[in-house]
């Protein structure tokens, strides 16, 4: 009875850590599922083609799922999706690749035929932001992240919004004057994790929702 | 006689080369319940361009790295050794007199470059296009890893913050890394 008990608490806890890990893989598969275009930069139109927000996936590895290891990754990953924003919006800023490419894909998925007036406003969106690149940085929010700890890999999700853009310059004018710099924080800063990092998990901002 | 000894040097040669060919990185993890953690790394030169071995391994509280690079030329052998993130230890024997910065098998070279600066490798991040491989992915890290490392078909360039080479175990270590998924 006692060596069956001593079994089932066994089975038990395999079957638990078995889930974890499964769990720690599914979280970034979903998170990558979700996101349109995986890691890189995705566009969100809306349906009168105007651009309503930017999404940049960055990814970074790690050796081992330790704390500090995984908070290396993070700001790797972090910078990574940072980089392909910025590549994005001069490649934008050309006007050739990323306009055509993106034009393509709304034609695959835009059902509106709006396809002329919305490489127009992503050229002219790119231009815009691309002259003001440090306060576009600024203004990207972390939106989502997750760590597989099987794979050992971190992904780093970020947003930018047309409004945030205007929100990061207006910071950037007052912290270049006198004013306290407690509005960037509440900007960019998440909530502190209450994880634990060295297992795998999944931790989605509530701007999220309204991205 | 003749063609038994040739088949004899075929076969060492050939087992010699799939033993150089095939080195990438082990992976040895202890990760049960009620044991500590433990991850091992040990790598060594996959390339046959100069030989090196990087170990590694991670437990809870301690990080510690052993590096060997070019016994030939340099004649390296560095470790390091850290404990709560906070380096304990770190000492590096280097008793070499040849120390190359080139190195160069059939089509394929590898180029060591000392003392670089940020602004100096920034070019290379800006041209990514070019490169199948990069470690650092992104330059500002390069301050804080100390090495870099980027490949490109037949070239791989190593450079090094500073006037040594310890640092570079780290980015040989990636790349051993890299090689070893994709293959």
């Amino acid at each position: 009875m006692i060596g069956k008990f001593w079994l089932s608490k066994k089975g038990l806890c395999s079957i638990f850590c078995t889930l974890l890990a499964t769990q720690s893989y599914a979280e970034c598969s979903r998170m990558e599922a979700e996101s349109a275009a995986g890691v890189g930069v995705h566009v969100r139109l809306s349906d009168q083609g105007k651009v309503e927000a930017i999404f940049a996936m960055g990814e970074a590895n790690f050796l081992a799922p330790k704390r500090s290891l995984i908070k290396k990754a993070r700001t790797a990953a972090t910078l990574d999706a940072k980089r392909q924003f910025s590549e994005w919006l001069e490649e934008a800023v050309a006007g050739g690749a990323v306009a055509t490419s993106l034009l393509e894909q709304v034609e695959t998925t835009d059902q509106n035929g709006m396809t002329s007036g919305t490489a127009e406003e992503i050229t002219q969106i790119g231009e815009t932001m691309a002259s003001a690149t440090a306060n576009v940085l600024n203004g990207l929010v972390k939106l989502d992240e997750c760590v597989d700890t099987d794979e050992k890999y971190i992904l780093v999700e970020l947003g930018w919004k047309p409004e945030l853009s205007a929100a990061a310059r207006q910071v950037s004018g007052e912290l270049s004057g006198t004013a306290p710099s407690s509005v960037k924080s509440s900007n960019v800063e998440q909530p502190k994790s209450k994880i634990i990092p060295s297992e795998g998990y999944r931790k989605k901002s509530n701007l999220k929702n309204d991205f | 006689m003749t063609s038994k000894s040739s088949f004899l040097f075929v076969f060492v040669w050939s087992f010699l080369h799939a033993s150089v060919g095939n080195a990438y990185c082990r992976e040895h993890l202890i990760d049960k319940i009620g044991e500590n953690f433990q991850i091992t790394y040990n790598c060594e030169n996959t390339e046959n361009l100069v030989e090196y071995q990087v170990i590694r391994q991670i437990t809870e509280n301690m990080d510690f790295e052993f590096f060997t690079f070019d016994p030939r030329g340099w004649n390296l052998m560095c470790s390091k050794l850290s404990y709560n993130d906070e380096t304990v230890d770190s000492q590096c024997i280097h008793t070499g007199i040849k120390r190359p910065l080139s190195y160069k098998s059939g089509l394929k070279t590898l180029a060591i470059t000392l003392n670089t600066g940020v602004s100096a490798l920034e070019k290379y991040y800006l041209n990514r296009e070019n490169y199948s491989y990069f470690y650092p992915n992104v330059v500002e890290l390069y301050a804080d890893t100390g090495c870099a490392i980027m490949v490109r078909s037949g070239e791989i360039l190593l450079f090094s913050s500073n006037n040594a080479l310890e640092a570079t175990g780290e980015c040989l270590l990636q790349y051993e890394l890299y090689l070893t998924q994709k293959k």
